[in-house]
């Protein structure tokens, strides 16, 4: 049997693969992926937790979070295709002012 | 530049110890690792939580129409 703490240090590892994906990466795409990686290592918690003791409350929220990551994306990508259209750049570095 | 990539490893790597050490110290209570009910979980979804599904769908819809209007070509 699997103890839980397999689960949760996988959890902490793809937390902290996004955490460095998000500080020192540059492009947009790549950050925001970074940020989807994040919210995957809480999801994995929250189904870790919800199997090993019999409540499938965790479940259910990991499935509502799914559907708001979801969400977070596509506002997301239309933010990133809009800033490519208007400055021709994603980097995040060029992209300093918050007009157009 | 590299030194701020080297700064930002370094401060993860300490994170992944703390979480990763605290977590290995813990006592988790004892539990099974159990297949998931679906049957359940289907029914836990959408009589426990029906209304945080209605919810999602209405941020669902109102991303589809922001992104949408994000994203449209204007036209010149």
């Amino acid at each position: 049997m699997i103890p839980i703490e397999y689960f949760l240090a996988l959890s902490g590892i793809l937390f902290v693969i996004g955490v460095i994906g998000v500080l020192s990466k540059r492009n947009a795409i790549v950050v925001l992926m970074s940020i989807e990686i994040m919210l995957n290592a809480a999801n994995i918690n929250f189904v870790a937790f919800s199997a090993y003791y019999g409540n499938l409350n965790g479940a259910v929220f990991a499935l509502v979070s799914i559907a708001i990551a979801a969400a977070e994306v596509a506002i997301g990508l239309a933010i990133i295709m809009n800033l490519y259209k208007t400055r021709d750049t994603i980097s995040l570095d060029e992209i300093n002012l918050l007009r157009w | 530049m590299n030194k701020r990539k080297v700064v930002i490893g370094v401060t993860a790597l300490l994170f992944l110890g703390v979480v990763v050490g605290s977590l290995l110290m813990t006592e988790w209570p004892a539990g099974e690792l159990a297949d998931t009910d679906n049957v359940e979980l289907g029914l836990t979804l959408f009589n426990d939580y029906g209304i945080a599904v209605l919810m999602v769908s209405f941020v669902l819809f109102v991303a589809l129409l922001g992104g949408v209007f994000i994203a449209q070509e204007e036209e010149r």
